[in-house]
């Protein structure tokens, strides 16, 4: 078994045995019913009091060959509202980059926690969406509409 | 001691620290404290306080010592050693109990020193101690064999834990201490421990701190052997483990509890840590823990037969059950090969039975939960294993057996989980839904290692239930939470079979269906906030297969009765009539040709959702949505023209209502937030039109959705447009956008406005939504008069939108007709805001990539959009502009998409067209390389391919217009450049003829002109 599939497994097992409140994530299944550990989905809760609570939204985490030397590239679906999220919905986050934060021993539960920090605190010296970077900084009132819509469109039970 | 550091003075401040409640006197009391114990003498102040006789000084007097051993290196580390140890030695003669906090901060304090000096250190630190103690000097196996009392004991097991523990906890990796451990401090734990073990009664306390001390030493091998290449053996551990299992004998006393936790934990440690360490004592454990006779039965029979017991000590149980955990999963494989093993069906009789441990889940017990991460893993091992089993068993019976034992544990298992996942309070705990969860989870595993019989299982629990909940109030629960589990597995599967869904999930969902599943639920009083709503609600939404059936199709009545009634109901609770809403959507795109005879309902409801803007703006937009996607399936123009109509005129009368009416609108409330609720419900009104919009777009490829025939009836029906729909579309936009003064300024209004426009540009054939560019610019021209700056770049991209969309029928003459009022007389406004730049920017770089032929011999291009680029490029280091005017240089030097003549053109505008009396190609590279040389290093790479494709296409003109540059401006950057430097970079890059390795040359010159190095 390659490291990057003994790692996966790993983090795989260390999330059944705890991962924060409100999460889900999972490795997704192919045609033949197995699983695929290199591409995972999972839900991100908005934290309470905020803009985003009462809703989940869905990313997907695809681990590259190289990982964990290399991070996994997170996605929500395109066109994601936030100042931090590319029109593909890939996400623009210091621990997911090589270059910047990105660590070998990042967990998956850092990874998810960490998205869900980014919902509420958009780092706004790197934007990497037009539409919502430019409603962030300069028509408040217009992103907290579009965000809370979003909430809407995420809403869960 | 110096004046500065008067010791009554600190005296006076730890007092103030420990005592005051004022916060920032405090901390300027820390501060002053932090300072004298970083200085120089904070060895002798450290020294004097542990003289003092209150234990919060002598405490702080410890806390000094660390901090002072932390920031210095010591010439001489062996009197501290020894002048802690004497400290520690008389806190001990004080009182060992009392004084222990101050003796652990004291023994770390030892640890300190040897972590930071082990290499030189002259003596073995726990000799020294043991020596000290004990007044003589004598080998060390002498010396332990010498303790006498408890205090002395316990003090060498604090120290070599302490010890370790600090190890652990190094940040830098020290794998040559690793190696001293193993050869020093490892021999004399061996001997301590060979000591405790010759030692008839040990006193309690003893016992507690020796099981502890081993815990520390497993984790600090765990890391050893992770950080360094030293490696332990059986031999080596064999002691310690003999140790633990002394404690665990036959017979159970409940008096020797904390024992018995501490032995748990350390077993599980060595387990969990080093489990190859632990190969020799396997089949002892395994006896320990599940032969009837032995303590693990014994601890188990109890647990479950006395409730008192087992409510006192849940953490204890819990830890013992961590123990199990830990031991079966060394051997997962080997339990899963070997399940027709009566021992090994023994131990899964043990661990099932604590699966089902009684009490409700979270609130009165947790071991359920804590033994779902094993089911899985062990579910998860049958799955990988499955095709080393079927080589392993050659014989079919004996796979058979194998296979059905295998289904009738998992069985097992899923019926006890089945009643643990139960909702039996009336309010219960967020833990208990994220432990159910965890047991959907289960059930998805189970899924993939069963397959269907489980999903049947589940099936007929819910049929069976319907049939008995009108006389059976208890059958809720169970049918619920069927329910519950349908849904988390249908909602996991990824179906690349049709085939499978149809043929196979489509009959068991309908054997429930065709019981009266919804009617039922709808009979149960309140049931819109009922937890079975809410699952119901869930199942659906993801059950799109079973209503495209023909079987399922006939369940979309009761269906849509029972999401409507979720939404329409005033007890709802708002986020369950969101999810009907999506659910609504899901279906009607998914099923639309099913659901024709719904429109006429559909449509009074939706009418109705329009007049009132008390129902939810989304769902209002989703069942227009919904709507239109069902009428678009009929694919008769004419009738969706009239249903289209119909929901414009709507629209437009509401409209009309608000601008004339609005408080006939609103309650006295509402009034008082007048703005909010009308701007919200208009907004909504013009977002109802998009979704029309984007519900008309034809869904797969024109060929393969109509007919010949039909696209004629479309085109005709459209050229005509009897019923004016679109002249309405744009009067709709007209007056929400232009004549509505309240949301004329809304950038949202511009947003939505915009994408109503952008709807049919794509489409293939004419249709409601498909203008002509001449309408679309006509609108933006309008609205770039009346918007807010915000609105700008929707307008911009609108345009780019038009030219990809419309580039053969495009002119130049077309395209000066719009950038002269959205551009050129916005000029000076446009400059002042980054945001507009760049959308500026990426409009002219779209028509440049796309048609470049419109704008290159304009003048508004040459006269204003490329001195407007120039400085775009040169002044603004936000990553953002810089990506789009790289992108835009970049596309008009390439000219990718343009002609020969376009060609000839930009040619002669680089090298003849004079900007501010110097010829383009000068102007781009003064701007190129000032915008380079002050970028951020992080913005680099953004540069690289307008440089190389300037080499690639002019490779004669660009040398020229570096070397002006730099010889005209070498002190651009922190450096100056010497002429032979400048020539040498010049020329290099040249000779990369614009390939990969321009890149680090490039890289390589902006380190040297910034002074940076590269990292």
């Amino acid at each position: 078994m390659s490291l990057n599939q003994i790692r996966l497994q790993e983090e795989r097992k260390q999330w059944r045995k705890d991962h924060p409140f409100g999460f889900y994530a999972k490795p997704m299944k192919t045609a033949d019913g197995s699983l695929d550990l290199r591409q995972w989905t999972a839900g991100i809760p908005g934290k309470q009091n905020t803009l985003w609570a009462n809703a989940v939204y869905p990313i997907t985490i695809e681990f590259p060959e190289e990982y964990p030397s290399k991070p996994p590239k997170v996605r929500f679906p395109a066109n994601f509202f936030h100042p931090n999220v590319y029109p593909s919905g890939t996400v623009c986050l210091s621990i997911l980059n090589e270059e910047q934060d990105w660590r070998p021993a990042i967990t998956l539960k850092q990874i998810v926690l960490g998205v869900q920090d980014l919902l509420d605190t958009p780092n706004d010296e790197s934007p990497a969406q037009e539409p919502a970077y430019r409603a962030y900084k300069k028509d408040r009132a217009l992103y907290e509409k579009k965000v809370k819509e979003q909430a809407k469109k995420y809403a869960s039970a | 001691m110096s004046s500065e550091l008067d010791i009554r003075n600190v005296l006076e401040d730890i007092d103030t620290l420990y005592s005051s409640h004022d916060s920032s006197k405090i901390a300027s009391v820390q501060d002053r404290l932090q300072t004298y114990q970083r200085s120089d003498e904070g060895y002798l102040l450290g020294t004097e306080l542990l003289k003092n006789g209150s234990r919060n000084v002598k405490y702080f007097g410890a806390l000094t010592l660390t901090v002072y051993f932390n920031n210095h290196d010591l010439p001489d580390v062996d009197s501290p050693f020894n002048a802690v140890i004497y400290n520690v030695l008389t806190l001990v003669h004080e009182g060992y109990d009392e004084n222990l906090f101050i003796i652990r901060k004291l023994l770390s304090n030892l640890s300190l020193l040897y972590i930071k000096n082990f290499a030189t250190f002259t003596q073995d630190p726990l000799y020294k101690l043991l020596a000290m103690m004990l007044g003589r000097e004598q080998p060390v196996n002498d010396l332990i064999r010498g303790l006498q009392s408890k205090n002395e004991v316990e003090l060498v097991l604090l120290f070599l834990s302490i010890l370790v523990e600090d190890i652990i906890k190094q940040s830098t990796n020290l794998p040559e201490l690793h190696n001293t451990i193993h050869s020093t401090l490892f021999e004399h734990y061996k001997l301590i421990y060979q000591y405790l073990s010759t030692i008839e009664s040990l006193p309690y306390s003893t016992k507690l701190l020796s099981l502890d001390c081993i815990t520390s030493l497993v984790v600090y091998i765990a890391t050893a052997e992770g950080n360094s290449t030293q490696r332990y053996s059986h031999e080596d551990m064999d002691i310690f483990l003999l140790y633990v299992l002394k404690y665990l004998q036959d017979e159970l006393n409940i008096e020797n509890m904390e024992i018995y936790n501490k032995s748990f934990t350390v077993l599980a440690e060595f387990l969990e840590n080093i489990p190859r360490l632990v190969n020799t004592f396997k089949q002892h454990i395994s006896e320990l823990l599940f032969n009837e006779t032995k303590f693990g039965m014994k601890f188990v029979d109890l647990i479950f037969t006395n409730n008192e017991f087992a409510e006192l000590y849940s953490s204890e149980i819990e830890n013992f059950v961590n123990l199990v955990i830990a031991y079966l999963s060394i051997n997962l494989v080997y339990i899963s090969r070997n399940i027709l093993n009566d021992s090994i069906s023994n131990i899964l009789k043990v661990v099932i039975k604590l699966s089902d441990f009684p009490g409700v889940p979270i609130e009165d017990e947790k071991v359920s939960e804590q033994l779902i991460p094993f089911w899985q893993d062990l579910a998860d091992t049958f799955i990988d294993d499955a095709d080393a089993i079927s080589d392993i068993i050659f014989d079919k019976d004996t796979l058979d057996r194998f296979n059905n034992q295998k289904i009738a544990i998992f069985s097992e298992i899923s019926q006890i989980y089945f009643k643990k996942a139960q909702i039996t309070s009336a309010s219960p705990a967020k833990e208990f839904f994220q432990y159910r969860t965890q047991i959907a989870e289960l059930f998805i595993l189970f899924y993939s290692l069963i397959n269907t019989p489980i999903y049947s299982t589940l099936c007929d629990i819910v049929q069976s239930n319907l049939l008995i909940i009108k006389t059976n109030p208890e059958a809720m629960n169970d049918l619920e939470t069927g329910l519950y589990l349908i849904f988390k597995i249908t909602d996991d599967l990824r179906f690349y079979d049709d085939e499978f869904a149809m043929n196979t999930l489509v009959p068991l969902i309908n054997g429930f269906f065709s019981q009266g599943l919804i009617e039922s639920i709808e009979s149960i009083p309140n049931y819109h906030n009922h937890q079975i709503s809410v699952t119901l609600l869930n199942l659906l939404s993801c059950l799109h297969f079973f209503f495209k059936s023909d079987t399922g199709s006939t369940y979309l009545p009761s269906t849509f009765n029972f999401l409507f009634s979720m939404i329409l109901s005033e007890n709802t609770n708002p986020k369950l009539s969101l999810i009907s809403s999506r659910t609504i959507l899901k279906i009607c795109q998914d099923s639309k040709d099913k659901l024709v005879s719904f429109l006429p309902n559909l449509e009074l409801i939706l009418i109705e959702m329009l007049k009132n803007p008390r129902f939810d703006n989304l769902i209002r937009e989703r069942l227009t949505n919904s709507y239109i996607s069902i009428a678009q399936s009929i694919k008769d123009p004419i009738d969706i023209g009239n249903k289209i109509y119909q929901i414009l005129l709507q629209i437009t009368e509401q409209y009309n209502v608000v601008v004339n009416t609005p408080n006939s609108l609103l309650t006295d409330i509402e009034i008082d937030q007048y703005d909010k609720y009308l701007e919200e419900y208009t907004t909504s009104l013009l977002s109802c039109v998009y979704e029309i919009g984007k519900a008309m777009v034809i869904p797969e490829e024109l060929e393969d959705y109509l007919t010949p025939e039909q696209i004629g009836q479309y085109n005709a029906y459209w050229n005509e447009d009897p019923l004016s729909i679109k002249s309405m579309i744009l009067t709709t936009l007209n007056q929400f956008s232009l004549q509505f003064d309240p949301l004329v300024q809304k950038t949202i209004i511009t947003e939505k406005c915009c994408n109503i426009l952008k709807c049919g540009l794509s489409e293939p054939i004419n249709g409601p939504f498909k203008f002509n560019y001449s309408v679309i610019f006509e609108y933006l021209i309008a609205k770039i008069k009346k918007c807010n700056l915000q609105s700008i770049p929707y307008i911009y991209k609108l345009v780019e939108t038009v030219v990809v969309t419309n580039k053969k029928e495009l002119t130049s003459a077309d395209i000066e007709t719009i950038l002269i009022p959205t551009f050129s007389d916005m000029y000076q406004v446009l400059e002042s805001d980054v945001d507009l730049i760049k959308s500026s920017i990426e409009m002219f770089s779209t028509i440049l990539e796309t048609t470049p032929g419109l704008i290159l011999t304009s003048q508004l291009f040459q006269d204003k959009v490329l001195n407007y680029a120039l400085i775009g490029l040169k002044n603004y280091h936000e990553t953002f502009i810089i990506k789009a005017v790289v992108k835009f240089w970049t596309n008009f030097v390439t000219l990718k998409r343009g002609s020969q003549q376009d060609q000839q053109i930009k040619n002669y505008l680089f090298i003849e067209l004079q900007i501010d009396g110097i010829p383009l190609g000068y102007q781009l590279v003064s701007s190129l390389m000032v915008g380079f040389i002050n970028a951020p290093r992080s913005a680099l790479e953004y540069y690289y391919p307008l440089f190389r494709n300037l080499i690639g296409k002019f490779p004669m003109e660009l040398k020229n217009w570096v070397l002006y540059f730099l010889e005209n401006n070498s002190n651009n950057g922190k450096v100056e450049l010497t002429n032979t430097e400048i020539q040498q970079f010049v020329s290099r890059l040249m000779v990369t003829r614009g390939q990969r390795v321009a890149n680090d040359l490039l890289r390589d010159y902006w380190l040297k002109v910034n002074k940076l190095i590269d990292y």
